[in-house]
């Protein structure tokens, strides 16, 4: 499913690469829980999953297919259609309502809008799932408490189905109580579109009941814990 | 693309408080710069459409421009007067067709006051050769009557029969001659030249207002009742110019020189155009001074916008990531950033053309008033609509530096804005 070998990248104007990884693979529908410091390269990981962030060298496949040789604008449609991603805070255009911010998959995928099928039900449905009150739908998302923000961000980015999802921190601006909540949530959401789950934090804590735990450290021969 | 662009219009929509403000400034200087290029181009056509059909206009030796300025346009005043056998000279000369003596120096409520002689309405001629026309009534030929340019009549609300006295000098309230009325017995059709401004009399009406006048006072103890002034002689001494009209135009030159070089007095005569032009150049100085101003001030509202665009990039930092994040490509966010700049600019421009509007049909009558200058109210015309393109033109050029750094920072941010 995700599978990167020899994977150099380093920002412009640096001396030495902040990631070299010479084999990483998960597998569809896997569960991951990718742990390190902060700067530590992470986020420079999951802009290159993206395909945002191109590496100098080395291969990036996701479902079979590596990205690194497609165009630009090839890639941006690949993440619009196979990737949902959620941030850490501020996943939300503020000036749309809740449910305006769940369909913009749709709007910006074909593929996504498919297999939502009918993406208003289906926004519905993942927000009722997700525990969004409906008074809460049609609030702009300025208006929503941090954790509605990120709830709703997890139902935007399950919509459609994609085939893999990014989450890059999104519980650290939950307090304690509801973090280990919205992990379970994400987790059991996955396995129901059987997605494959990379789930990136430098809190250790919330390693439990992921299929895997990995240590950026360990697969990334250029960690030195201090780069940016 | 489409998704985007429709975002990019509900982004802007919840950023219309700062957005509004630059359209403001970008309207107001869009309204500016298409009044200075409307009352140029009004004043303009006001000015070549003011007089033709006549081959020369002459009065007392003085600046050319001068002589257009109160032989035409009434304003100012002649500075010496012409001797009437002058007149009869130049009227009598083998190569002149018509000749029409103008004496200026009464006025009317502020309307200047034209004596000259029933022919004036046949031989003037205005815009393309266009002759003038009764609205209603006809031309004076009792000493007491009066034709009213089209302006004086509406604004006066004067109709044929109404009975009206006239002012000595130009002054609203100077010395009145009360004592003999004048009655109304032609209104002119509306011609957008002085002559709509100008009450006509005859020129033995002036010297009859004045018989028991000197020195512009009432002679004190003396008073010649209306009724006794055909028992003077009413051939004026002076006139204060004359317009002439030639059997063959081929000869204004050499009767120019002619005048130019009168034995009788110091005279002097001038092509129309030519002069007309003479006086348009003089203003040309201050129009275009005007325009380049106004430029300036387009520049500085569309400054204005990048600099607000510029700003809302930082705060909308994260909004663009998140684009991004849905699969927006940078060049949509670049598209996003330029539409939005252009769109402002657009709207701006429509703004400012309707502004203009509105200020035109407030304003127009005080300017016809007091400047002469007839500023109407129509389409854009294609001067203006290229004027409009070309601030269009410098608005995106304005919006795609905003669009520009917003696709550098896209690329540098990736998924994660590093603030």
């Amino acid at each position: 499913m995700i599978a990167l070998s020899d994977l150099v990248f380093r920002w412009p104007g640096q001396a030495t690469p902040c990631l070299d990884i010479p084999r990483l693979e998960i597998a569809a529908g896997e569960r991951v829980f990718l742990h390190g410091p902060s700067g530590s390269g992470k986020s420079t990981l999951l802009a290159i999953l993206g395909g945002v962030a191109v590496p100098e060298r080395g291969r990036v496949e996701l479902l079979g297919q590596d990205i690194v040789s497609l165009a630009s604008h090839r890639r941006d449609v690949f993440r619009a259609d196979h990737i949902g991603f959620i941030f850490q805070q501020f996943n939300l255009l503020p000036w749309l309502s809740a449910r305006d911010n769940v369909l913009l998959p749709c709007t910006f995928s074909a593929r996504r809008q498919a297999q939502a099928g009918d993406p208003p039900g289906e926004a519905v449905r993942l927000l009722e799932r997700l525990d969004l009150a409906p008074s809460l739908w049609d609030k702009s998302a300025a208006e929503l408490s941090v954790g509605q923000q990120q709830r709703v961000a997890a139902v935007r980015a399950l919509i459609g189905k994609p085939e893999i999802l990014i989450a890059d921190e999104p519980t650290s601006a939950l307090d304690a109580p509801r973090q280990q909540a919205f992990i379970d949530l994400l987790l059991t959401e996955a396995a129901t579109v059987s997605a494959t789950l990379l789930f990136v934090s430098h809190d250790q804590r919330l390693a439990a009941h992921f299929d895997r735990v990995l240590s950026l450290a360990d697969i990334n021969r250029a960690a030195t814990g201090d780069e940016s | 693309m489409k998704a985007v662009l429709q975002l990019a219009l509900k982004s802007a929509w919840a950023r219309r408080l700062t957005l509004g403000i630059a359209l403001i400034a970008i309207a107001l200087a869009a309204a500016l710069l298409l009044a200075v290029e409307r009352v140029r181009h009004d004043a303009r056509q006001g000015f070549t459409q003011s007089i033709s059909g006549v081959d020369l206009v002459v009065g007392a030796r003085t600046g050319g421009v001068q002589l257009m300025l109160y032989a035409v346009f009434h304003s100012g005043s002649a500075t010496n007067n012409i001797r009437w056998d002058s007149f009869e000279a130049i009227a009598t000369h083998p190569a002149v067709a018509w000749a029409v003596p103008l004496s200026m120096g009464d006025s009317h409520r502020g309307h200047p006051v034209v004596g000259t002689q029933a022919n004036f309405f046949e031989h003037f001629r205005y815009a393309n050769a266009q002759s003038l026309r009764f609205a209603s009534g006809k031309s004076f030929a009792g000493v007491f009557e009066a034709v009213l340019g089209s302006d004086v009549a509406k604004e006066l609300g004067y109709r044929v029969g109404d009975r009206i006295t006239l002012t000595h000098g130009m002054a609203e309230l100077g010395p009145d001659h009360a004592d003999k009325p004048f009655t109304v017995v032609g209104v002119l059709a509306p011609t957008g030249t002085p002559v709509d401004r100008a009450v006509h009399v005859g020129l033995e009406a002036i010297t009859a207002i004045h018989l028991d006048w000197a020195g512009g006072a009432p002679l004190p103890g003396l008073n010649i009742p209306a009724e006794h002034v055909q028992k003077f002689d009413l051939q004026p001494k002076e006139i204060t110019a004359l317009l002439v009209g030639l059997k063959n135009r081929a000869d204004v030159f050499r009767l120019q020189r002619h005048i130019n070089a009168y034995k009788g007095e110091p005279l002097l005569a001038v092509l129309p155009g030519v002069a007309l032009d003479e006086l348009w150049q003089t203003l040309a100085m201050v129009e275009r001074t005007l325009f380049a101003l106004s430029t300036l001030v387009v520049l500085v509202g569309l400054a204005g916008l990048t600099a607000t665009l510029l700003a809302s990039l930082n705060e909308r930092r994260r909004e663009l990531a998140i684009l991004r994040a849905l699969g927006a490509s940078p060049q949509a966010i670049f598209l996003m950033l330029t539409v939005e700049g252009l769109l402002v600019t657009a709207l701006g421009i429509l703004a400012g053309a309707v502004l203009l509007a509105g200020g035109i049909a407030m304003l127009a009558p005080l300017a016809q008033a007091h400047f002469g200058i007839h500023l109407s109210l129509r389409p854009p015309s294609w001067n203006e609509i290229a004027l409009l393109a070309s601030i269009l033109a410098t608005g995106l050029l304005a919006s795609l530096v905003p669009g520009w750094r917003a696709w550098r920072m896209s690329l540098a941010d990736g998924l994660t804005p590093r603030n």
